[in-house]
């Protein structure tokens, strides 16, 4: 006879076995995005989580941190704008802050519907600042008070759903934005007029796009979710070349114009090096994990040029541009996890993590931003790649 | 393993037949749902049969504890080899609850990863869909151009649990109903008291837990319990008998909560049987 104790046992075994597939899943799942970084000359400006931080490039320390105490419900991982005298963030209760670089004082702040978060972040211009939402909703604010000067929603078209995941590109007096419902827009940046949009309103929309694309002389460079990257030249509206991989293509290019190249990645892992007048491949590389971040230019001690990526396999790649050979041997990034029994600390331990933040090349530096472990930045030195600093928010100034 | 074999099939199920029912996520889980009750039909229908099998013995079971009510042990075992041999599961309409407990938690991983709603859980996603897909599956919608998905529907929010705590309570109730229904009244008091206890903490377990789960998830499960006791039904017998522990089937409120019958006898025969 089955026996009640022998029934609950099955049902046990049955939970338990529940719990391990779930709880497998919450580990990738427990945050919600990574870090945004921008560096300037004066500081570091990381948005992670209930604050913004503008943190020393020496030491690592924190500057400030705005708000100065984090309130309920309000986080940030959008990058920061930054310009003279002012960084601007977005959050995700639909809020956009200007900030006093030197004090970490609110300067303005702009609400617009709490239930439109901003995922992407904003870009300054010299009179407004742009900033999209996830209602569809690309708002132009007036950078010195703060108050709306206009905003534009998207047609419903596509599939129904208009997020704007990117952060905008202002080049000149045109603003370009790239939204999940499958289309690129371009807006008169001074009064928010639909200039054109990609594709068209009666044609099929191609798959979503949550980063911002690239220009160079006039050709807008950018990748979607229908595992293409576009290159559309912005004066005849026509794409010049496609270049199918073989996952979505989130991170937004990075070109090289003495070169005549541009390089970009995919979420299966993909790097590709493709020629800006072509779109043909010169050369491919396997990263273990989706890159996600913008690769980044750089030189090496000997002046070889090298392209630096990061990868959800938690590896930092130093790639040859010229050939797409690895410069230098990957670096894991690790990342520093308190351990626990039941809800004790008992020591520290370090483990590799998944990295979806751009490399930053800061001076000597590498900065990279990561959204597991206990710090949300890392830099670590050029040379030799070991760790200078890891910012601790929790520490004081 | 387990994404390979559980959860990526289902992820990709779901977004083609969001796309093959006009975007809509609630058709696509309630086809979904049919699909998963044909796969798993030859062991609810074993379930069932064996459920009726054991309607059968009670008269056997009955003679059985008369004959043997001082020797428990030798009752047990004389009890089990007669389950045996009419292939009846005294555990009634348990299993087939526990038979979807890894499709459960499959559906809810494939339910949290379709309606990403941040950047780390859409980079999730991605590596779940099928990129590319196999030529003979080119005729199928193509989940990029889907993502991402809409998840309203009235007032629902089906990535979310229901904010008015309608799917919950439906929940308990088409559990606790499936349960009762398949599950025969049982001649020995203890093993009734078994099934009484399982009858209630189960339906009250998974409604508490599908008060935290996505409301898509609670529609999958209301609606498997329907499908699930509309085939019993179908399969033409008086399943009110164990709905209301009577043997005509009669409407008992006594037994409809799983009590013993007023006036019943000692050996516990129900009251309609009672000369």
């Amino acid at each position: 006879m089955i026996t009640r104790k022998l029934f609950l046992g099955l049902v046990l075994i049955a939970l338990a076995v529940g719990l391990a597939g779930c709880s497998s899943a919450a580990t990738v799942l427990s945050g919600t995005s990574w870090p945004g970084i921008t560096a300037s000359d004066e500081a570091i400006y990381v948005a992670y989580g209930a604050q913004v931080y503008a943190v020393s490039p020496e030491s690592g320390n924190r500057l400030w941190a705005f708000p100065s105490e984090p309130e309920r419900g309000r986080t940030f991982y959008a990058a920061p704008a930054v310009a003279p005298e002012l960084v601007v963030v977005t959050d995700y209760v639909g809020s956009v802050f200007a900030i006093d670089p030197a004090t970490g004082m609110q300067k303005w702040a702009f609400e617009s519907n709490p239930a439109a978060r901003f995922i992407g972040g904003a870009v300054i211009g010299d009179e407004y600042v742009y900033a999209g939402a996830v209602d569809g909703t690309l708002y132009a604010i007036n950078r010195d008070t703060g108050t709306k000067a206009w905003q534009f929603r998207a047609p419903r078209s596509g599939n129904g759903q208009h997020d704007i995941w990117s952060t905008p590109l202002l080049d000149g007096n045109t603003l370009y934005f790239t939204s999940l419902d499958g289309h690129l827009y371009a807006l008169d940046a001074q009064n928010g007029a639909l200039l054109w949009q990609f594709p068209a309103a009666d044609e099929p929309a191609i798959g979503a796009m949550a980063g911002t694309p690239a220009i160079h002389e006039g050709v807008l460079y950018f990748g979607s979710f229908n595992d293409r990257v576009y290159a559309l030249d912005t004066r005849t509206r026509q794409v010049v070349w496609t270049y199918t991989t073989t996952n979505w293509v989130w991170s937004t290019p990075v070109i090289d114009p003495e070169a005549n190249l541009m390089i970009g990645g995919d979420l299966d892992g993909h790097v590709f090096a493709l020629d800006l007048s072509s779109g043909q491949p010169r050369w491919t590389f396997d990263a273990g994990g989706p890159v996600v971040g913008t690769p980044a230019f750089g030189k090496l001690a000997d002046g070889q040029p090298v392209v630096y990526v990061t990868s959800g396999d938690s590896y930092l790649y130093i790639l040859n541009v010229e050939d797409g050979t690895q410069a230098r041997a990957a670096t894991s990034i690790k990342a520093e996890f308190t351990t626990r029994f039941l809800f004790f600390p008992t020591g520290t331990n370090e483990r590799p993590i998944p990295i979806f933040a751009p490399p930053i090349l800061y001076n000597d530096s590498i900065l990279i931003g990561a959204h597991q472990g206990s710090y949300p930045l890392y830099a670590l030195d050029r040379e030799t790649l070991l760790q200078r600093w890891a910012f601790d928010p929790a520490a004081g100034s | 393993m387990w994404d390979l074999i559980i959860l990526n099939p289902m992820v990709n199920v779901l977004l083609w037949l969001y796309g093959i029912f006009g975007h809509n996520y609630l058709l696509a889980i309630l086809f979904f749902t049919l699909l998963t009750r044909l796969l798993i039909f030859p062991l609810t229908w074993q379930q069932q049969k064996s459920t009726l099998a054991m309607q059968k013995l009670q008269p056997e079971l009955t003679k059985l504890r008369e004959k043997y009510k001082n020797d428990p042990e030798t009752l047990n075992t004389k009890m089990m080899e007669l389950y045996r041999e009419a292939g009846a599961n005294p555990l009634g309409g348990c299993l087939p609850t526990l038979i979807q407990f890894p499709i459960l938690i499959g559906l809810y991983q494939a339910i949290t990863r379709s309606l990403a709603a941040s950047p780390l859980q859409l980079i999730e996603l991605s590596q779940h869909i099928y990129h590319p897909v196999p030529a003979w599956l080119s005729w199928l919608p193509n989940a990029a151009a889907l993502i991402p998905l809409n998840s309203r529907f009235g007032w629902l929010n089906l990535a979310l649990p229901d904010p008015y705590y309608i799917l919950p309570i439906l929940v308990v109730v088409t559990t606790w109903l499936q349960n009762k229904l398949m599950t025969p009244p049982n001649a020995d008091p203890q093993q009734a008291a078994m099934n009484r206890s399982m009858q209630l903490t189960m339906p009250l377990f998974i409604g508490y837990i599908s008060l935290t789960f996505p409301s898509g998830l609670s529609i999958y499960w209301i609606v498997s319990n329907v499908i699930g006791f509309v085939q019993y039904m179908a399969m033409g017998r008086s399943s009110f008998k164990n709905l209301f522990g009577t043997e005509d089937g009669s409407f008992s409120l006594r037994g409809l909560l799983g009590l013993p019958q007023p006036g019943a006898d000692a050996k516990g025969k129900p009251r309609s049987a009672r000369k």
